[in-house]
């Protein structure tokens, strides 16, 4: 909406407003004001003082109460016309007799009228230039005194009086004649024929002579006459005195051009006191701020409520019409009847130094301030506009009372500022930034609904809910709220449910409602979290995200997980992998999908070194001594070594995490372990821990864990405290100590410092086999969809369990996503119907050469992966029997080399259980296993050996030098 | 070779800090540069091979055309390999200022490239390329996402057969003054198709390979205290601002087998990965030494400290004041500064003299120091206002409002769920209804957390040391956090 709309808007609703004002309260602010309204400054707009220059100053006629003493005629004091009489003759027409009365009821004079009339007119002066030469006017016949020869001379002369020079001028004067003078005079266009009106409605009108008719219905038009109240004009009847000063009065205005006689309207709002002289000061019907100075001792008469007085009866908001001559001062009227205070209105309204707000107040706040002598209490009116602008409305300090203070009207009646109320809804008009008056107005709130049709010309336009249209205005700045948001007028759509709340007839609020979606929708999987498995147990996770915070989510049937792209499953997550998790509503805590980081978490190897410098700007480590641990010891790698750092890494002292800048400055020379991670084929470290004291290193198992102390005991009885530094190294991930069990094979770096053991690396030896069953048996039946083994035994940790017998069976389901391997004569995967239809069930007959022998990979009661053999487990050697198992190793480590000629990988770090022992055992050397007639899976999917790459970590079953199952961890 | 390295240098300036073209992966063929090399893998034999040598990128704007031409010359004197390619691209440009979108869109111009490799030389013949990105520009950052489809047609030696190379391409970065990360994720068929004359007999050596490749490229500014080490000098220590520009190339390839004589191995395949990592030598820059005296000891020290000498904020003496409320108007300036907003007002202010709009708050007055400040934020949509035409600079700044003008920066507001959703915070109800999208994206983010007790505070005000720690966090954010979900989010799955 432009501003010239809203103005006129207002402009219209001021009318309204100020002619019927009861008191509302606006209890309900349409707009946001901060709740610490006091702390937020705003525009302060301060009130009248008539001494700050105002548009026109008044002088008083140093007359003034001489024309008092002149005009107060004691036979007019109580009687109706004493209005009508004081100010003509304070305007020097009416003269009364010597003895200061006037005489209302006697009838006037022909010459008399004559001589009023020539009086307003402003023609006196020359009355009495052209009395000196003879005139010709009256002749001797004439019945006239002598003061009204010159008055008739005139009068004949301008063609009021007509012709008829010897009439008797003394005789009292008829309604009829005073009507056609008077029209003469104001030289009103006499009015003939059909336009004829007024004179007809009188029961009387026959008796006026036909010549005068126009004459009289012209000066009825123009309101200067009426009749007599019983419906008859009666032109022959006298007229009174006082009746002829109403006439008077009722023209006098016409004639000021031509008199120097002006007049003023206006209403006073404020009396003040410059030095001994009093300010009136008033706004006046043309919206301009007027100050009258009456300097001490110095007044004028008004008339007030039918009394006569000088200007102690003017009090603020009076409606007050002054008369000036010659610019000056020389009488008032009081007329409180709201009449110029709507002229003054329509006058601010054209004004364009004007603006008129409509607002409420929101607080009053009371501020002590230095006014140079003393410390006053100030009031703060702070009123929010219906456009949303906030002002901090003041008094003016000065006057008796300490302010100046600004006009308020409740209900129509006068009083100061401090009857506002916060919670008023106030109409106040600002000049020049001060306020000059304030009304406290209805606040009409209302509230509307219906369909949204159009928005244009500041005007809204609906349907109501009886289907009538609507419109109304719209504040340039009306809050609009959609699906509880902020939104634009512009947002609104046709046809949308819209809710309409006004103040002051304006719209100040909208609210609707967009199509109905589900609160606190967002797209399925559009919440992602990411960070680091901490523990992983049944179908719970809790996750370590990247911003440092546990949280718990859980899993359902319907998680998909997915690795390098392809689907998982929940097996393959592990502590430390990295994830990010699926979420597909804001409240879930289920995740609808998790991706497994393809290699990022991987510890590629575990470092030690001395520190030799740091980059604190590049984040990289110089490391001298860098040494690596390989197959079960520490091997010299490079004399230097760069490692870099990032955001993520963890650097550690003692326990505590200390930045780059502390690692630079306080620990170079010192012996630093590190976790390295492939960082784009560098290496990158995820954690440094920083050694401090001597180190040991144990490798035993773990009896117990002492939780609450974070410690834990070995079988030789050692204590070993584990902190927040301490790097714990499981399935190559840097995981958390919540993975330690009892039983574990670990191998513990450890500082002794300050008489306690504190772990700085713990190398946790099990690998925690997936949560995945290998079984290997005799293949018994084979059906549709389900497969029997006896004969079976499965891996217990990594102990092949007891072996069972031929009663014994073990049921799986099999389908088309079975991976079967027959690796009888060469690399062969068949499918689930080859292996229905193939020649795999035992026939019984107790001919092991016939019979099929295998593993089984299963996930629950569902076999994955099968791999299978004529004749046994190992080809063309021993079955199934106690000795074969043992026969089988299982080893673990890391691809180093494939020699793909040869179909060997090399792999190092390689450590073989024993069960024995019950523990892994580090070989010696590398380890060559030959793939060709190997299962290989990753991520629970079979893989060729070309998938293989260095650096992956492998656990093997394998027979000798030749792999049988071989798993990508 | 010096004018080169010059130009390539210039080059790597306008891409690293103008704002001409987004673009900070080098061209699309999967290579990475820093400032003086630009390193490739190529796969056109069905061997990867590596080559390095320089790329000269030139860049010409005329109104909403951008020519873009890539000049490289490569070699690999081991593998008896050199490459030289010229490309031009055009990109035509749609900016929608008024919803802040911009689309590209690229093409061919010209293009020649001659590979020679150990005696065999592959010409190209033909190549189509079709792109386009959609940028999404918001106060702090700008955020696009591209596509684009290839076809390279090479002749093997003249009329020795071909090698059709067919290229998709993804492309998604982000750009704020802080850091900007671009990856680029390319997936190509290679088809080979040669004769070999061997003797009398002809026979057709033909192979398909696949290769992907991502690339990503990371520009940082990051901020470091240097200690000094005498002690009688007359200041502690100060900040260092360091800036560089990371690249990595992931490359994966499923390609075919060869025997010792050269002979395509049947069946068998040659899969393996490989990576590229180039960095920049940091670019240094010392900023002010920050005297204030009356933040040491405290819990804030580091961040006040830092923002202050990043002159992000203002103590207006050395007294900083941590435990007084934050001022709307001094957290408006901090948010403009922060986001680098200034150094582009720089350069446009020319365009925005001689415009005497009237000031778009009441309270803040025009020949006021804060005016260009919170205008800035104004017109950029970051704050509103407390109510039309009011910015209360003199305001406390409540929790509330800082995360809605933070959020509000970045353009998260639109993570936020339909209404009328719990945020999760224990007082949830307390949180004003404007404040609540920016508190679920800020909370989602990790920008902010609840107490101990799961408690926002939303209304509570905040104080100098508090603003101060938060638009440290938020920097973070823009240097670091940002960038995972561009490069290690993806690369890394």
């Amino acid at each position: 909406m432009n501003c010239r709309m809203m103005k006129k808007i207002i402009a219209c609703l001021i009318l309204i407003l100020i002619i019927n004002t009861p008191t509302g309260v606006l209890a309900y602010n349409p707009f946001t004001v901060s709740e610490d309204e006091e702390g937020i400054p705003a525009p302060v707009i301060t009130g009248v003082s008539i001494t700050h220059s105002p548009d026109m100053e008044l002088e008083v006629s140093s007359t003034g109460t001489q024309i008092l003493g002149n005009i107060d005629f004691v036979d007019v004091r109580n009687h109706w016309s004493a209005k009508y009489v004081y100010k003509m003759a304070a305007r020097s027409v009416i003269r009364g007799y010597g003895s200061k009365r006037f005489r209302p009821e006697s009838p006037i004079t022909r010459q008399e009228v004559i001589a009023l009339l020539l009086r307003i007119m402003g023609r006196e002066e020359q009355v009495q230039r052209q009395s000196e030469t003879a005139g010709t006017g009256v002749t001797g016949n004439a019945i006239i005194d002598l003061w009204a020869e010159g008055y008739v001379e005139l009068a004949y002369q301008l063609g009021i009086a007509g012709t008829g020079g010897d009439a008797n001028w003394k005789a009292p004067a008829t309604r009829e004649e005073v009507a056609v003078w008077f029209a003469r005079a104001l030289n009103l266009e006499p009015v003939y024929g059909t336009r004829q009106q007024y004179i007809y409605t009188f029961n009387d009108w026959k008796a006026v002579s036909l010549q005068n008719l126009p004459y009289i219905e012209a000066v009825l038009q123009a309101g200067i006459m009426k009749g007599d109240g019983n419906g008859s004009f009666r032109p022959r009847s006298s007229i009174k005195r006082s009746e002829v000063a109403v006439m008077l009065y009722n023209v006098a205005q016409r004639f000021n051009d031509n008199t120097g006689f002006d007049s003023v309207k206006g209403q006073i709002l404020q009396i003040a006191k410059e030095g001994s002289a009093t300010l009136l000061g008033m706004v006046d019907t043309g919206g301009n701020i007027v100050s009258i100075r009456l300097p001490e001792g110095q007044s004028f008469p008004v008339f007030k409520e039918n009394y006569l007085g000088n200007h102690s009866l003017i009090q603020v908001g009076d409606e007050i019409a002054l008369m000036l001559d010659q610019g000056e001062v020389v009488y008032a009227e009081v007329d409180n009847s709201g009449s110029i205070q709507k002229d003054i209105i329509q006058g601010m309204a054209a004004n364009p130094g004007w603006n008129t707000f409509l607002g409420t107040i929101v607080n009053i706040i009371n501020r002590d301030e230095w006014n140079g002598s003393g410390y006053i209490t100030r009031p703060y009116y702070r009123v929010v506009n219906i456009d949303g602008q906030i002002y901090d409305i003041t008094p003016l300090p000065g006057g008796s009372s300490g302010f100046n203070d600004i006009p308020v009207y409740i209900n129509g009646k006068l009083s100061g500022i401090d009857s506002l109320k916060v919670g008023d809804s106030i109409q106040y008009g600002v000049k020049n930034n001060r306020v000059y008056y304030i009304s406290v107005v209805d606040s009409k709130r209302e509230t509307v609904r219906g369909y949204f049709q159009d928005l244009k010309d500041g005007l809204i336009t609906f349907y109501d809910y009886e289907g009538t249209l609507k419109s109304l205005p719209v504040s340039d700045s009306a809050k609009v709220m959609i699906n509880q948001r902020d939104a634009a007028l512009t947002d609104l759509k046709y046809g949308q449910e819209i809710e309409v709340k006004t103040t002051f007839g304006v719209v100040t609020e909208i609210t609707a409602m967009a199509s109905s979606v589900s609160p606190g929708y967002i797209p399925s999987g559009s919440r992602v979290r990411a960070g680091t498995i901490s523990t992983i147990a049944d179908n719970r996770i809790v996750l370590k995200t990247d911003g440092g915070e546990m949280e718990e989510y859980f899993l359902s049937g319907y998680t998909s997980i997915y690795k390098n792209g392809y689907r998982s499953d929940f097996s393959q997550i592990r502590p430390g992998d990295h994830v990010k998790i699926y979420l597909d509503d804001i409240y879930t805590n289920v995740a609808s999908r998790i991706d497994i980081a393809s290699g990022s978490q991987i510890v590629k190897c575990l470092a030690r070194g001395e520190l030799d410098r740091v980059s604190t700007t590049s984040g990289e480590l110089y490391i001298r001594n860098y040494t690596v641990l390989e197959n079960g010891r520490w091997v010299k790698k490079d004399y230097k070594a760069t490692v870099k750092v990032g955001d993520d890494t963890g650097i550690y002292y003692k326990g505590q995490e200390i930045d780059l800048i502390r690692l630079q400055k306080a620990h170079k020379g010192d012996r630093a372990y590190l976790a390295v991670t492939d960082w784009f084929g560098g290496e990158k470290a995820v954690r440094v821990v920083v050694k401090d004291g001597y180190e040991a290193v144990y490798t035993d198992r773990v009896k117990d864990i002492n939780w609450g102390t974070s410690e834990i005991e070995l079988r030789d009885g050692r204590n070993i405290l584990i902190n927040e530094g301490t790097m714990i190294v499981a399935n190559n991930r840097l995981v958390d100590m919540d993975i330690l069990k009892e039983d574990f094979s670990v191998e513990a770096v450890v500082e002794n410092s300050d008489g306690s053991r504190n772990a700085l690396l713990v190398l946790v030896q099990d690998v925690n086999v997936e949560q995945r069953s290998i079984y290997a048996g005799r293949f018994n039946e084979i059906r549709t969809d389900e497969f029997d083994i006896n004969y079976y035994t499965s891996l217990e940790g990594n102990n092949w369990g007891e072996l069972e017998g031929s009663s014994d069976i073990e049921t799986f389901y099999y389908d088309s996503d079975t991976v079967i391997l027959d690796a009888t004569d060469g690399y062969n995967i068949i499918s689930a119907s080859d292996f229905f239809n193939g020649d795999y069930a035992s026939d019984n007959k107790y001919r092991r050469d016939y019979d099929y022998y295998g593993f089984v990979i299963a996930s629950g009661d569902r076999a994955s992966f099968v791999r299978l053999s004529k004749g046994g487990i190992v080809k063309g050697e021993e079955r199934l029997y106690d000795d074969t198992l043992d026969k089988l190793r299982i080893t673990t480590g890391e691809v180093s080399f494939i020699d793909y000629s040869i179909d060997t990988i090399e792999i190092k770090n390689a450590r073989n259980w024993s069960e024995f022992y019950g523990d892994w055992e580090p070989a010696d050397s590398h380890v060559y296993i030959n793939y060709s007639k190997a299962l290989i899976t990753r991520d629970n999917r079979l893989i060729n050996p070309e998938d293989l790459n260095p650096g992956d970590s492998l656990y093997i079953i394998r027979d000798d030098s030749r792999g049988l199952i071989i798993l990508v961890q | 070779m010096r004018n080169i390295t010059r130009a390539l240098t210039i080059a790597f300036i306008l891409i690293m800090f103008g704002n001409t073209a987004l673009a900070l992966v080098p061209g699309y063929e999967g290579g990475i540069s820093n400032e003086y090399q630009y390193r490739e893998i190529i796969f056109i034999t069905g061997r990867p091979v590596e080559v390095w040598g320089e790329l000269k990128i030139s860049e010409s704007r005329r109104r909403d055309k951008i020519t873009t031409r890539y000049s490289y010359t490569m070699e690999n004197p081991q593998e008896d390999v050199k490459v030289s390619r010229s490309f031009t691209f055009s990109t035509r440009l749609e900016k929608k200022e008024d919803i802040g979108q911009t689309v590209a869109t690229t093409v061919m111009d010209r293009a020649s490239e001659t590979i020679s490799i150990a005696g065999d030389k592959y010409k190209l013949e033909d190549y189509i390329f079709n792109k386009s990105t959609v940028t999404h520009n918001k106060p702090v950052a700008d955020f696009y996402s591209g596509n684009w489809e290839s076809k390279k047609v090479y002749t093997i030696n003249r009329n020795e057969g071909t090698v059709i190379v067919r290229s998709m391409g993804e492309v998604v970065g982000y750009k704020n003054y802080w850091s900007s990360t671009e990856t680029q994720q390319v997936y190509s068929t290679i088809s080979y198709e040669r004769t070999v004359e061997d003797g009398e007999e002809a026979s057709t050596l033909s192979w398909e390979g696949e290769v992907s490749c991502n690339v990503s490229v990371k520009d940082s500014r990051e901020i470091s205290y240097v200690e000094n080490q005498p002690v009688q000098i007359s200041f502690r220590g100060s900040y260092l601002q360091s800036g560089s520009r990371e690249s990595v190339a992931l490359y994966q390839y499923d390609l075919p087998r060869f025997g010792e004589n050269g002979a395509l191995e049947e069946g068998n395949r040659n899969k393996g990965s490989r990576a590229l990592v180039l960095e920049t030598v940091p670019t240094q820059k010392r900023l002010l030494i920050p005297e204030l005296l009356d933040v040491a000891g405290h819990w804030a020290e580091d961040d006040i400290k830092k923002l202050y000498s990043l002159e992000i904020l203002d103590a207006g003496s050395r007294y900083f004041g941590p435990g007084l409320p934050m001022l709307r108007k001094d957290f408006a300036k901090a948010v403009t500064r922060i986001a680098g907003l200034l150094e582009e007002e720089l350069e446009e202010e020319g365009e925005e003299e001689g415009q005497t709009a009237s000031p778009v708050f009441e309270d803040v007055p025009e020949d006021s120091t804060d005016y260009k400040y919170i205008k800035e934020v104004y017109d950029r949509g970051i704050i509103m206002g407390t109510a039309p035409r009011q910015f209360s600079p003199y305001g406390k700044l409540t929790r509330a409002q800082a995360i809605t003008i933070i959020i509000r920066s970045l353009g998260f507001e639109s993570l936020a769920p339909t209404p009328g959703y719990s945020t999760g915070f224990v007082d949830d109800d307390q949180i004003p209804y404007w404040a609540r999208d920016a508190v679920y994206a800020a909370k989602e983010i990790g920008l902010v957390r609840g107490d101990t007790y799961g408690y926002l505070h939303p209304n509570e005000v905040m104080t100098r040391a508090e603003a101060a720690a938060f638009l440290s966090r938020f920097m973070r954010y823009l240097q670091r956090d940002i960038a995972k979900d561009y490069r290690e989010r993806i690369l890394h799955y």
